[in-house]
């Protein structure tokens, strides 16, 4: 409660300085009430335990990731002598990296498999969902900085806030105040800073230990991108947060009691951050169908018969194959060739093979993407959708980055293929198959693979959609705040 | 609460109370959105369930359609082999058993049970259709369902969601007010002067308000699902169902008792909105994230890098023992052993299927682990 010299004080100041007055005397009355002491201290504990959590979790993964590519390497190193054609089935299997900013967003990381096996004639998808290594409480909102800072700190916000106005109407206090002077909008400019500096004692030991665990966590030659990321996520979440705070104190001037406030304040929350990221995955799913695995594999399994196999030198299509290259050496029979044929119709047959997989990932990954506009054009109700999309982009957790990594690992299996084809068709030492043999000074030749970041430019480039929503909410918001604020009834 | 000049038995007062909250539900919009909300949930989720189950259904018929077409083709190429009086190779699959099942599958499949539209739960994620041949005997690792991880993040919208998620939102919606509103407005010593228990009084009226969410959902659902196209035709449909809305009703009258609770502590409605809105999103959000941190710290789950890896290294070691496997079987069964020929190039199957069973053997305990950590955490879970 305000006291009498602060509201004459209040009333003579300038704006700025009144504004200042009443957020000190919210904070003032935030501090006051045990219940948002304890909100509040229950919130920091929850946060700073969610990014431990997600630092441990991340780190273990990145290092298993390694150590697991580490044995690949090994073992593909290792495989002993053999056919190039045997050493390509064998193949390697890759691993997803994991960024080290999955410690506050994981993003979609436990929806994707974390490995694909890289072999001959197949383009395979990334296995090993982790969520389908973990039971069915895996499938409430698990406790990360994500979920925290997506979900936890709205309904904060909507806690600190609801009564900020509806409550001073309610005990005559509003008309007082306004009665000494004090501008509508000053007072909004006050609860504002209020609930922001409230805000800012519980993000603020959070942000700092992400900051030390991020930092001791990259690589240094990733310090820089991932404190940009950081600076750009603090920027993105002040800008959400902005969105909550506005549209709680628009309600609470507009709802004729705090009781009203805080029931529609729940309702918001509960459609927009529980329901409506439900509701848009399944309008995506219902608007884009994408197929069975068992239809996708078949129709690429029908399409693929339809050309050269590479193991079937009777084929029609490698005869018309022999021909052409019988042709093009001046050659009446395959032995006279200065080339071993065989390793010609593999790559044939290859190449045909990545065509049909090219089609068909294609037509995949545009359904999904369409999906993803479904999910965006909900983000007009649900600016929660708007700030994942965001958030897991920045940090390299988005269904976006997985694409690039899977057409990563997908270019380096093409690669290591014809590099094992090419050893078969040029450097053959003997036409028959188990004879024609290679070691290890020929598995080494083929470089180990690796993913790029993306870089941090590029990333929040690609965000422009989804910030541009926020900023819609933003401007929406606070037009609704102030049109609150301004027709606030006094009693 | 005007109850004055009525009989003392219970009976007739509870009828009265009945009549009494029915009439304020009535007149409360809120009430009447909170009741809209569940209801396009309900249905919603119905749809959801219906639909993910028919997705299933027609997956698995479609396997079991390519199962048949593929036997057919086979059956069609033996008989032209017959008839054109054709030896066939020893590659050809209808004249061997060993091809037959490295080049042709048999589909093991576990279609949604009755009632699986209530809950799609973790089907989503998990294999419900394989491939069985003989060249890998876990195929079953490999066959995970495609879809947008984007959408599986965000969750599925089921009856499971409206009734976990949902409902308990509702009920607190329409009661969180029950007494303190009476304490408001100053009616609640008249109303517990009246000649009723204050107990009986104050479960009237929480049933009273939680009857036709309740009704909504445990009719709804059914109804939804019958609409939908779910079918519901089986021995024992309406025993299961009742089962089900046995749980569902247990699971409100903990959220009941609960908002009881918190009505006979707190003095006014916006505290008590308050509080129970945050034990919501405790009961509902936190506390099972803290219990999956606590399983997966307790009984964490071996990353799949130590499978594969385990596996490669189990099949380049096995292949340098293959000589020796192979003359272990021909022991074991007389007769099999091919005479004068390289049994690995004629009897490529026999050799595969040798490498494969000592691989599985090597990997049995490495397979078992992730399902011994898996079922460690779900007793703890029941145990907890």
């Amino acid at each position: 409660m305000a006291t009498v010299a602060e509201r004459i004080e209040t009333a003579n100041m300038p704006r700025r300085a009144s504004a200042l007055v009443v957020a000190r005397r919210e904070l003032r009355d935030h501090w006051r009430d045990g219940r948002i002491r304890i909100a509040l201290g229950f919130t920091m504990v929850l946060l700073l335990s969610s990014v431990v959590f997600g630092a441990v979790a991340a780190r273990e993964a990145e290092q298993q990731r390694k150590a697991a590519q580490r044995l690949m390497r090994q073992q593909w190193l290792d495989q002993g002598v053999k056919n190039p054609h045997s050493a390509a089935h064998y193949g390697i299997w890759a691993f997803r990296p994991v960024p080290a900013l999955a410690l506050l967003d994981p993003g979609i990381h436990p929806y994707t498999g974390v490995t694909v096996w890289l072999e001959a004639h197949k383009r395979n998808e990334f296995r090993y969902r982790p969520v389908r290594d973990a039971i069915m409480v895996s499938r409430f909102p698990a406790l990360t900085g994500a979920t925290m800072l997506q979900l936890l700190i709205p309904l904060l916000i909507i806690l600190l806030g609801y009564a900020a106005l509806s409550a001073e109407r309610e005990s005559g206090l509003l008309g007082y105040q306004l009665s000494l002077g004090l501008s509508r909008r000053t007072l909004l400019t006050g609860k504002v800073l209020a609930l922001g500096a409230s805000l800012t004692v519980v993000l603020v030991p959070a942000a700092a230990l992400s900051t030390i665990l991020l930092f001791v966590q990259t690589p240094a030659a990733e310090r820089e991108h991932t404190l940009a990321v950081l600076a750009a996520l603090a920027i993105l979440y002040g800008l959400y947060y902005a969105v909550i705070l506005l549209l709680t104190l628009a309600v609470s001037a507009w709802a004729p009691s705090p009781r009203v406030a805080i029931l529609v304040l729940f309702a918001f929350w509960s459609t927009t951050h529980l329901l409506a990221p439900r509701a848009a995955g399944e309008l995506a799913r219902s608007l884009h169908p994408t197929p069975s695995a068992a239809e996708f594999q078949r129709s690429i399994a029908e399409q693929v018969r339809l050309g050269i196999d590479g193991h079937s030198p009777l084929d029609e299509r490698a005869e018309a194959l022999r021909r052409q290259v019988l042709l093009q050496y001046g050659k009446s029979d395959l032995d006279s060739l200065p080339v071993n044929f065989s390793g010609l119709a593999l790559q044939a047959g290859e190449e045909y093979g990545n065509g049909v997989y090219e089609e068909h990932y294609q037509r995949l990954w545009s359904a999904f993407n369409r999906q993803h506009v479904t999910h965006q054009t909900v983000s007009l109700f649900a600016p929660i959708i708007a700030l994942r999309s965001v958030t897991s982009g920045l940090a390299g957790t988005d269904w976006y980055r997985q694409q690039r990594i899977a057409e990563a690992a997908e270019s380096w299996r093409r690669t290591m293929v014809k590099a094992m084809n090419d050893e078969v068709t040029y450097r053959s030492i003997a036409r028959a198959y188990a004879q024609d043999v290679r070691g290890r000074e020929v598995w080494q030749q083929v470089s180990d693979l690796s993913f790029q970041p993306e870089p941090f430019l590029s990333a929040l480039a690609r965000q422009s959609r989804s910030a541009a929503m926020l900023g819609f909410w933003l401007v929406t918001s606070l037009a609704f705040a102030l049109w609150a604020t301004t027709r606030m009834r006094v009693i | 609460m005007m109850l004055a000049g009525q009989s003392s038995r219970g009976a007739p007062h509870a009828r009265i109370i009945v009549r009494h909250e029915l009439r304020v539900l009535r007149r409360d919009r809120t009430v009447w959105t909170a009741l809209a909300l569940l209801m396009v949930t309900t249905v919603y989720g119905a749809h959801t369930g219906a639909r993910w189950t028919q997705h299933q259904q027609r997956a698995v018929a479609s396997e079991r359609a390519e199962e048949e077409r593929q036997f057919q083709q086979l059956h069609a190429a033996a008989l032209a082999a017959e008839q054109a009086g054709r030896t066939p190779s020893p590659f050809d699959a209808y004249a061997s058993p060993g091809f037959l099942g490295l080049f042709y599958f048999r589909s093991a499949a576990l279609g949604p049970a009755h009632l699986a539209p209530l809950s799609i739960g973790q089907s989503d994620v998990q294999p419900y259709y394989f491939r069985v041949t003989g060249e890998r005997r876990d195929s079953f690792l490999d066959a995970e369902e495609l879809d947008n991880p984007l959408n599986l993040m965000a969750g599925r919208f089921d009856l499971a969601f409206a009734v976990i998620y949902v409902l308990p939102l509702v009920l607190i919606g329409l009661a969180f007010n029950l007494v303190s509103d009476e304490r408001e407005e100053g009616t609640l010593v008249l109303s517990l002067a009246q000649p009723v228990s204050p107990v009986r009084w104050l479960v009237t009226r929480l049933l009273t308000r939680a009857g036709p969410a309740l009704a909504v959902v445990m009719m709804g659902a059914p109804l939804a699902l019958l609409f939908w196209g779910a079918d519901l035709d089986f021995a024992g449909a309406v025993g299961l169902l009742a089962l089900w809305g046995a749980g569902v009703g247990a699971y409100a009258a903990i959220w009941l008792a609960l908002i009881a609770l918190v009505n006979c502590s707190l003095k006014s409605s916006t505290h008590s909105a308050v509080l129970l809105g945050f034990l919501a999103v405790l009961w509902i959000m936190v506390l099972p994230a803290l219990v999956g941190i606590a399983v997966s710290v307790r009984h964490p789950v071996p990353p799949r890098a130590d499978l594969i890896g385990a596996t490669r290294a189990a099949d380049t070691r096995v292949r340098t023992q293959v000589v020796e496997l192979l003359e272990r079987y021909y022991a074991e069964h007389p007769g099999t052993r091919p005479e004068g020929l390289d049994p690995r190039v004629y009897n490529f199957p026999l050799y595969w299927t040798a490498i494969q069973s000592e691989v599985e053997r090597q990997l049995s305990p490495v397979l078992a682990s992730y399902e011994q950590a898996l079922s460690r955490q779900e007793r703890l879970v029941i145990d907890a």
